[in-house]
């Protein structure tokens, strides 16, 4: 795998011998991924295999059992919260609306990281955020407040949250929900764009397996028992590694562009 | 990204602590106008009217725009920690320990200094059995808003029993105190420089970390995503927002509703923006309680009220007809 990257790739995301456990559950052991930047890991599994669980990990909000995880260059530890959040930036599965906000207000607190104890955001903060909650077609909705919005507008938020955030690796948990099919390529496309115009890195966990299929060229598939396989997509992506991960009979179908899977 | 409809708010919020000032100063049984009262701050003339600015009005202004600038600080600051919109400064128990002391040392006949200290002994005492339960007194154990939520909602039930025994076991004439203790009393309050430093010292604390509040109020591990130290920073809310609601108790007693309803005001208002809700709850609060309690003390004269029963009567329709229209608008 490594071999196959070229020299001006950068190193974003490398684990060493991770272990993982959560509740006493064994996730994983000896989970050594490498990701470098304009690359995509997807993460599969049933629910409640370890997907989120890995990426908090990745994030440092909570600490792995065993192993070592390197961002950009530098191991997870060694970076403050801060400067750990201008360089890895996660979306959420869920958000809490408790407090009452508005769509450019929310979509501006990425800048949180960047701010070097400014009090206000400048010029350029702004700009930023506009730019993203246009990439999310919520331009329109700027001044609206959160709790008005619908499931899929309110996804989009946190997206454009995110993007705001620029962050070098992107880790999406479950980014396909509350979103229609269009906004869900949509989003994809934008930040597939970005792998390559900031030199960032996505990793993407995902209950769908041809989302993962169509963006990520490399896979990490967990099969509940604490076991996984990981990869280039093409071998981790199989009828047998599928069926057997998710205890259903999946097939194979050509679409031209990617290799697609449905249950059968 | 301060806009113009932020400034303009600060600014009238300025503009409403004055005028609520001059309101709080006219506010009397002597009838003194605004120019005698002018005369006498520029240029003080010995006599009845110099008496009764400089002693009694003057004081007791001072003592209601801290209090009410305290507790609606230390309200925004709760309603963030615990993201709970029905969290005030009282819901940890602060006001319940202040004032089984307070209620305590009214008891033991001790006067109104003694009444002040062992009220803020006993709210202390309260905020650290909060705090250590919360946490099961380790440093590094997790303290969920909710574990903080519960730990205080139960042990404020259990100083509600106590003042209930203080109340039931002692003598007509010492209910009566306690009963304006309990409902917030600006009557026998002074406050002096180091409650305005406090007061200062919070809001300059609380801005500082306003752009952090913003993050935590979208919840901990967003937050945390987003760089910030979660836990340092609500343990410094923590004890910020005790400390000042501890002062404010030790100044006035519990006076209701203040921390609650200033910062949602504020919010219906426009003003979700910790950056510019901090500054406008210190003024609003202030203002709000310097009115309240002109009227407090005007409604029945000579007789006066507590002023915690008149910031609920004035609160509670204020709140409502906010709530009212701002629904029709942006909710």
């Amino acid at each position: 795998m490594n071999a196959s990257i070229p020299a001006s790739n950068t190193n974003i995301l490398s684990t060493d011998k991770l272990a993982l456990s959560i509740g006493g559950k064994q996730l994983c052991r000896n989970l050594s991924i490498n990701l470098t930047s304009g690359h995509s890991l997807g993460v599969l599994g049933r629910n409640g295999t370890g997907k989120t669980t890995l990426l908090h990990t990745l994030l440092g909000l909570r600490n792995a059992d065993v192993g070592q995880i390197n961002i950009c260059g530098k191991n997870i530890n060694d970076w403050s919260r801060k400067e750990l959040a201008t360089k890895t930036g996660i979306l959420f599965q869920n958000s809490s609306d408790e407090m009452p906000a508005s769509v450019l207000e929310m979509a501006v607190l990425g800048r949180h990281p960047h701010s070097n104890a400014r009090l206000w955001e400048d010029q350029d903060d702004i700009r930023l955020a506009r730019h993203a909650l246009t990439s999310m077609e919520l331009d329109d909705l700027q001044d609206r407040q959160i709790s008005s919005l619908s499931g899929g507008e309110r996804q989009r938020l946190s997206l454009a949250m995110l993007l705001t955030q620029t962050p070098q690796l992107y880790l999406l948990d479950e980014p396909s929900n509350h979103l229609d099919i269009g906004f869900q390529i949509k989003a994809l496309n934008v930040l597939q764009q970005k792998l390559q115009t900031d030199k960032s890195a996505l990793c993407l966990a995902t209950h769908d397996i041809n989302l993962a299929a169509r963006y990520c060229e490399q896979i990490l598939l967990f099969y509940g028992n604490g076991e996984f396989t990981y990869g280039p997509a093409e071998q981790i992506l199989t009828e047998s590694n599928l069926s057997n991960a998710y205890g259903c009979q999946l097939k194979k179908v050509q679409t031209g562009t990617f290799d697609a899977f449905i249950p059968v | 990204m301060i806009q113009r409809h932020h400034y303009l708010l600060l600014l009238l919020l300025c503009a409403l602590a004055l005028l609520s000032f001059a309101i709080s100063l006219r506010s009397g049984s002597v009838n003194i106008s605004l120019l005698t009262i002018l005369q006498q701050f520029l240029n003080p003339q010995p006599g009845l009217e110099q008496q009764i600015i400089w002693e009694l009005r003057l004081p007791r202004s001072l003592s209601a725009f801290v209090t009410g600038g305290l507790l609606a600080l230390s309200g925004v600051i709760m309603q963030v920690l615990l993201r709970n919109p029905l969290a005030d400064p009282y819901i940890l128990g602060i006001s319940g320990g202040a004032a089984v002391a307070a209620l305590a040392a009214i008891l033991l006949g001790l006067g109104g200094a003694w009444i002040a200290n062992s009220a803020f002994a006993g709210a202390m005492f309260s905020i650290f059995i909060v705090f250590g339960l919360a946490s099961g007194f380790s440093s590094n154990a997790q303290w969920s808003a909710t574990r903080l939520l519960l730990t205080g909602v139960v042990v404020s039930a259990g100083w509600g029993a106590l003042i209930n025994i203080l109340l039931t076991t002692s003598s007509n004439n010492n209910v009566q105190s306690m009963l304006f203790w309990l409902m917030g009393d600006l009557s026998q309050s002074r406050v002096g420089i180091s409650h305005f430093l406090l007061l200062f010292a919070g809001l300059l604390i609380c801005l500082w970390l306003a752009r952090s509040l913003n993050v935590l109020a979208r919840g901990e591990l967003l937050a945390s995503s987003l760089g910030v130290n979660v836990s340092r920073l609500k343990l410094i809310l923590y004890f910020a927002a005790s400390v000042l609601t501890a002062c404010a108790v030790t100044i006035a007693g519990s006076v209701g509703f203040v921390g609650l309803v200033i910062p949602h005001m504020l919010r219906l208002l426009g003003a979700r923006d910790h950056r510019i809700l901090i500054p406008c709850s210190v003024l609003l609060g202030g203002s709000f309680l310097m009115i309240a309690d002109s009227v407090a003390r005007t409604i029945v004269a000579p007789q006066q009220l507590p002023v915690g029963v008149v910031t609920a009567i004035i609160g509670v329709p204020t709140f409502l007809f906010i709530l009212r229209r701002s629904s029709r608008q942006t909710l």
